[in-house]
């Protein structure tokens, strides 16, 4: 019975197909790297031709001349993942791509932006397939954790003299781009992000305080925080996140760092930051919260509210980044605070020297080459060119952030800016979390800890005790961390 | 006297039940107000403000929502992808919906019964799997599933067919069997009853099970992220990184993100809820 | 259309079914795209992840994906057998908080839902207005709602406080709603609001389905409102309430995205409190990198979703089956 009516389903078959095929045509969301079918000797051939464009591109970067190089027969174009950078994430990276283009006609980029959230399970899943981009942006506490997965490709030796070697970067930035034990360089220091305190002078000034005596040591912070809520009861001193953020962690770092704790032992084998020193340090933090000098809904903010508290006049003082300059500087209808008060009195200090000195959390971004790249080298050329002073000169001012490269650190847009230049000295106290595989796990474990934390301080919880629920809960993230570092998997215990 | 006591309680019940009616609207509308005069604020007055309107509308964060981020691009993704889905779903199920509701084929409670057992896996438990055997057809039979619209699609139909499947299969259920039986012994086909008679008749739930394809398309995230679409949902998160904020542009994002789903429904509201009904009953 | 099978000689069932499924190739090739498609996207990949429930899949052994080692049921003994583990903990109080989630949207859509659609089902004339409006919450996605209402329930700024503690002095003081217990309220009220157009739409059709004359002949018996209501509006719209109650479970024990979008949108830990089991298993499975594990816990999630299924069935099937 069905036979007779062949026709009447071929036909509805036909429709659906057709549909398929109009989703199949329609533009792509991420158009795949165009496969170029080539035959070896073809592909020895622009290897060869490559090869040689390498080296001439060292002699440009060396004497900064730009000149084309001559192109090679194959048109390549690199797929590239980043994370959303500064206020125009894809215009500020497509100047670079552009730029790179200039030098390079037969190379072209396409970057694609990935969101922080996105990007842990994008990044796996890419990992686990060995199908990932041929570029991409990663955390400086990614990079450990992903090399282990195999995924990255080392750059060789010569790849990195091509640079200028690791001296050529910011040594906390570099220790991250070599995952201990690994032997292996699987990243290059793209840019870097660190902290400091900044500040209203008006507020320093009406308060009757000198910024380098208040911002000197722990003590001499605590008591400044005092004067200023007591002499203008309007403005809260300071504000910080809560659990509701990235930052969590990065957050707690220097203050544990500051008087004398760690994160993980010397052998990277063990939790160390539920030690004494470590404890200390985060008691003094968490009492400025308890001492009333924040906001009182600082704690469910996450970092860019904070800025944003800060932009608005509510606040004398925040811990950020240099990004919160540049946004001091752009129109409020751009997302920035340009004009307002607090804009025109900004200003950068160092956080406070702690009991066992000064330290700042410097993490940032690194890039990558991935193993599957089908375009090794003109990959690593699009990299090499990111991590020259060019480059990052102009990437990172535009992103407001601070580039990992030595060179492009003393231009005179970063080091001559009494602002930046606060960031810039910021950078020589930095300190990095251990690049070993397994942090990116002991990383969410802390940041879940840590959040709980933070809901004790701000007393959900019943009365907050320093004394007792902060080594708690810092013995239980141990517990966890321990457990993740002793062995690979939780279930062969 | 009685009479007159009744329709005067009576009067007074219709008017307090108005008065909460009215006042569950007003709740209900609140949050939708609220997004619409925040996506008119700046993103500092987002983050101070309590006033309930902004100080100057802010028209213009709809220009810049396209140009911070290419949000055109996952707008017009999630369009394609969702409404491709919706077609393919619809037709497919009502296909099958309509085998399981006529057919008493050996196996159809087992196919019934496994298409509802789908619907009780944790997506989180096959997406990993998932996304390497995509992977591993990409490679073997060269078919593109993962970062395309044309993955997006296929992993959608498949999502989403169970449900829309048991949806029709009830719809078609209520649709007496006699006008088709006259048709068959009057020389049609069983296809050809199903597709002159059945077919038209069941049109309400057609449509109630495409919007219901739309609206659940058009909120998948978790695979969407994984899968590397560029639909809306990963779209909009772009608007708020680590370092820099956008709540004025995210909000005037989630307006426009609503705009396909209004017009659908104002356009289709009368047949869906009819359909929706008539499928939910039997 | 079943056609009555003629008078044969006696065959074995082996034979008959084969006749049986001969004749219906039509049923077949109708439901053939669908079964592929469930083939493709649930079943293999679901086979594949109980296998995986099964490996030592974590960050290292991640590049060998199936071929990681095998170590029986060692995740499944993990879980079942060490609570006091920091990670199992953190699985328990989010399976706590799913099943409160899901306990009470369900009832609050269900009772809010009624009420609703009680009122839209009376004889007035902005009738198609008000549905219109109730139904607008739908049209706002998930992930929509979670930024929306995550910005709503900011302590200071927040405009719920604001409305609760300046103008309605409600409160004298104000509530932290995303930090601590409260949590739980705060991605519990958005869900409910977001599920209420449908839960009201599709109870308010099955309103209109029951016949006045019921009505007519229990006002002549002197039947009360609720007696009207309680003994013949209940019992006619069962099936409707039990094919929602199945829904809001599968919707709610899923749920995702608003807790996503809700919490430093998919940066911070939403807390104690605030997590429920599908961000959780995420966590787990992409932050962690301990896949297997991640499996095994999904694993005994499905199970646990089985259960419920089960009771709602034992619960609802006289009136699922009355047909």
């Amino acid at each position: 019975m069905f036979r007779r009516h062949r026709g009447v389903f071929a036909a509805l078959i036909g429709v659906s197909l057709l549909i398929f095929l109009a989703a199949c045509a329609a533009p792509a969301p991420t158009p795949e790297v165009q496969t170029v079918e080539v035959t070896k000797i073809v592909e020895k051939e622009v290897t060869k031709v490559v090869e040689k464009q390498v080296e001439v591109t060292k002699v440009v970067e060396k004497e900064v001349v730009v000149t084309p190089t001559p192109a090679p027969a194959e048109p390549v174009t690199l797929k590239m993942w980043i994370m959303p950078n500064g206020p125009q994430p894809l215009e500020i990276m497509q100047q670079e791509a552009d730029a790179f283009n200039a030098l390079h006609p037969n190379i072209t980029v396409e970057v694609e932006v990935i969101d922080w959230g996105a990007a842990w399970s994008k990044i796996t899943t890419a990992a686990t397939s060995g199908e990932g981009p041929d570029i991409s942006q990663l955390g400086t506490t990614w990079v450990a954790a992903i090399s282990a997965m195999g995924a990255l490709r080392p750059f060789t030796a010569d790849e990195i003299a091509a640079v200028g070697g690791g001296d050529a970067f910011v040594d906390a930035s570099w220790q991250t781009a070599n995952p201990i034990g690994s032997g292996f360089t699987t990243a290059l220091p793209w840019f870097v992000d660190t902290r400091a305190i900044v500040y209203r002078a008006d507020a320093l000034e009406q308060a009757g305080l000198n910024p380098d005596e208040a911002f000197a040591t722990w003590e001499s912070f605590d008591q400044a925080l005092a004067t200023l809520k007591e002499k203008n009861p309007d403005l809260a001193p300071i504000a910080f996140p809560g659990k509701n953020d990235w930052n969590v962690l990065h957050n707690f770092a220097p203050w544990v760092w500051e008087a004398g704790g760690d994160m993980l032992n010397p052998g990277n084998t063990a939790a160390a930051f539920n030690s004494p020193e470590a404890i200390e340090g985060v008691q003094f933090y968490t009492s400025l919260y308890t001492k009333g000098y924040t906001p009182s809904d600082a704690l469910e903010l996450n970092s860019a509210q904070v800025d944003g508290l800060y932009g608005e006049g509510k606040v004398a003082m925040v811990i950020s980044g240099p990004w919160l300059v540049k946004n001091s500087e752009t129109p409020s209808d751009q997302g920035g605070f340009a004009g307002t008060d607090a804009a025109n009195n900004l200003a950068v200090h160092e956080i406070p020297a702690g009991p066992a000195g000064r330290f700042t959390f410097v993490g940032g971004s690194n890039l990558t080459v991935w193993q599957s790249s089908k375009y090794p080298k003109e990959a690593v050329m699009f990299v090499q060119y990111l991590a020259s002073r060019e480059s990052q000169v102009r990437y990172s001012a535009n992103i407001g952030m601070i580039p990992a490269n030595k060179e492009a650190l003393a231009d005179p847009v970063f080091s001559d800016d009494p602002r930046y230049g606060v960031f810039v000295q910021a950078v020589a106290n930095g300190k990095s979390y251990p690049a070993i595989a397994a942090w990116g796990p002991i990383e969410s474990a802390m940041v879940k800890h840590l959040g709980a934390l933070w809901d004790d301080v701000a007393g959900v919880n019943g009365p907050f005790d320093p004394e007792t629920m902060i080594p708690e809960r810092l013995n239980q993230a141990a517990e966890e961390v321990n457990a993740l570092l002793a062995t690979a998997s939780y279930a062969s215990q | 006297m009685s009479a007159t006591y009744y329709r005067y309680r009576r009067f007074a019940l219709d008017r307090l039940a108005d008065l909460l009616l009215i006042a569950i609207i007003l709740l209900v509308l609140f949050p939708i107000f609220w997004m619409i005069v925040n996506s008119l604020r700046t993103n500092q007055e987002i983050l101070t403000a309590a006033a309930l309107f902004p100080e100057k509308p802010q028209f213009h964060n709809y220009q810049d929502l396209w140009a911070q981020v290419d949000f055109g691009l996952y707008f017009r993704n999630s369009l394609i992808v969702c409404g491709v889905t919706t077609l393919i779903v619809s037709f497919l199920a009502t296909l099958s919906g309509y085998a399981l509701a006529r057919f008493r084929f050996p196996g159809a409670d087992a196919f019934g019964l496994a298409v509802l057992g789908t619907q009780l896996i944790p997506g989180i438990l096959f997406l990993l799997p998932l996304y390497g055997n995509f992977i591993l057809i990409k490679k073997r039979l060269g078919i593109p599933l993962v970062g395309t619209n044309f993955g997006a699609i296929v992993l959608y139909t498949a999502f989403f067919l169970p449900l829309s499947l048991w949806i029709l299969r009830s719809f078609f259920a209520t649709i007496p069997r006699d006008l088709e039986e006259a048709a068959l012994i009057d020389g049609a086909t069983p296809f050809g009853a199903f597709w002159r008679i059945a077919l038209p008749l069941a049109r309400p739930g057609i449509v109630a099970t495409a919007i219901y394809v739309f609206l659940a398309a058009w909120d998948e995230l978790l695979f969407a992220w994984v899968l590397n679409v560029n639909t809306i949902p990963v779209g909009i998160r772009l608007f708020v990184g680590q370092y820099t904020n956008r709540f004025d542009l995210m909000s005037a994002a989630a307006v426009v993100s609503t705009i396909p789903v209004l017009v659908i429904f104002f356009l289709l509201q009368r047949q869906m809820i009819s359909g929706l009904t008539a499928g939910a009953i039997k | 259309m079943e056609i009555v099978t003629p008078i044969s000689p006696p065959k074995t069932r082996l034979q008959a079914w084969r006749e049986r499924a001969a004749r219906h190739r039509l049923a077949y090739l109708m439901i053939a795209p669908t079964l592929f498609a469930m083939l493709l996207v649930h079943l293999v990949p679901t086979v594949e992840a109980l296998y995986m429930s099964m490996l030592d899949l974590n960050q290292y052994t991640l590049g060998q994906f199936l071929r990681a080692p095998f170590i029986g049921l060692a995740n499944y003994r993990f879980l079942l057998l060490t609570p006091d583990n920091p990670i199992v903990r953190g699985l328990g109080q989010a399976t706590r908080n799913t099943i409160i989630y899901s306990v009470v949207v369900n009832a609050a859509t269900l009772g809010l839902g009624m009420v609703t659609a009680l009122l839209l089902n009376r004889r007035f004339w902005w009738r198609g207005l008000a549905r219109t409006l109730i139904l607008m919450p739908w049209v706002v996605p998930t992930y929509a709602v979670g930024l929306l209402w995550g910005m709503m329930w900011l302590r200071e700024r927040g405009v719920i406080n604001i409305i609760l503690v300046d103008w309605l002095h409600l409160m004298d003081q104000r509530p932290f709603w995303l930090i601590g217990p409260n949590t739980l309220w705060a991605i519990i009220i958005p869900t409910i609001w977001r599920q209420l157009p449908f839960a009201t739409i599709m109870l308010l059709s099955a309103l209109q389905t029951v016949p006045e004359d019921l009505y007519d002949a229990a006002v002549v018996d002197g039947a009360s409102l609720w007696q009207r209501f309680r003994h013949i509006t209940l019992p006619w719209i069962k099936p409707v309430v039990a094919i929602m109650l199945l829904w809001g479970m599968i919707f709610t024990f899923f749920g995702y995205n608003i807790v996503v979008m809700m919490f430093g949108n998919g940066g911070g830990y939403p807390g104690e409190w605030g997590d429920l089991l599908m961000p959780a298993l995420e966590r787990q499975s992409f932050r962690y990198w301990l896949f297997g594990l991640g499996a095994a816990a999904s694993t005994l999630m499905m199970f646990g979703m089985m259960f419920f299924v089960f009771l709602w069935y034992r619960t609802f099937r006289s009136s699922l089956t009355q047909e």
